[in-house]
């Protein structure tokens, strides 16, 4: 199963998520983009498989 | 990412699965974007079981007997781009990778994995059966 392209010309890929961490246990807000800037506790990237339902990322709540 | 097990996740109740791996190895190796290759252009970190090499076929569930990841019970790989930092001077560093503060100690570094039918609280309109073997492929690369 192939999801997205290698040819891919956006930084916005369906179904990947970033999430800027304050610290080791923030998983809220996902981002659709890289942050823009620094990440005091780190970046945190989500890919869904299949990325075609991409609401998904409310389960990393309960993480 | 690939990935081939048999998971008897029970149906119809709500089900869903979490594990973490610890990093198995950072090799520039992509068995299903540039299967055979060594090395292939990209870096990744991968985790999961023993069979991960350039090349990969036929069942990795039959093949492995060990595995990064937190149930013996799934030999499949898991991988994804590595990060660098490019410094002011040029000069670029891999930026460390920090295993997940929420699952138990004794994952290091590595990623979490989800197997969930619709979310993580729905199965949806949705029926699980066991996996065949699958490879899944997320690339945003290139760029």
């Amino acid at each position: 199963m192939v999801v997205g392209s290698a040819a891919a010309g956006s930084k916005v890929a369906l179904g990947l998520k970033f999430t800027c961490l304050e610290d080791k246990l923030t998983r809220w807000p996902e981002y659709d983009a890289f942050p823009a800037g620094p990440c005091k506790g780190g970046i945190m990237t989500v890919h869904h498989f299949p990325s075609s339902v991409v609401q998904l990322s409310r389960h990393l709540l309960i993480l | 990412m690939w990935f081939s097990l048999a998971l008897a996740l029970a149906v119809p109740a709500q089900a869903a699965l979490r594990f973490g791996c610890s990093t198995l190895s950072i090799q520039r190796i992509d068995p299903l974007v540039e299967p055979g290759k060594s090395p292939s252009r990209h870096l990744h970190q991968i985790v999961g079981g023993n069979v991960f090499k350039p090349n990969m076929t036929g069942d990795i569930g039959q093949q492995g007997t060990c595995t990064t990841c937190t149930f013996s019970e799934d030999f499949s790989n898991y991988w994804t781009a590595v990060m660098f930092f490019k410094h002011s001077n040029g000069s670029y560093k891999r930026v460390p990778i920090m295993e997940n503060a929420a699952l138990p100690d004794g994952i290091n570094g590595g990623m979490t994995i989800y197997y969930t039918q619709q979310d993580f609280y729905s199965n949806g309109n949705m029926k699980m059966t066991a996996f065949k073997p699958v490879r899944f492929l997320h690339h945003v690369c290139d760029k």
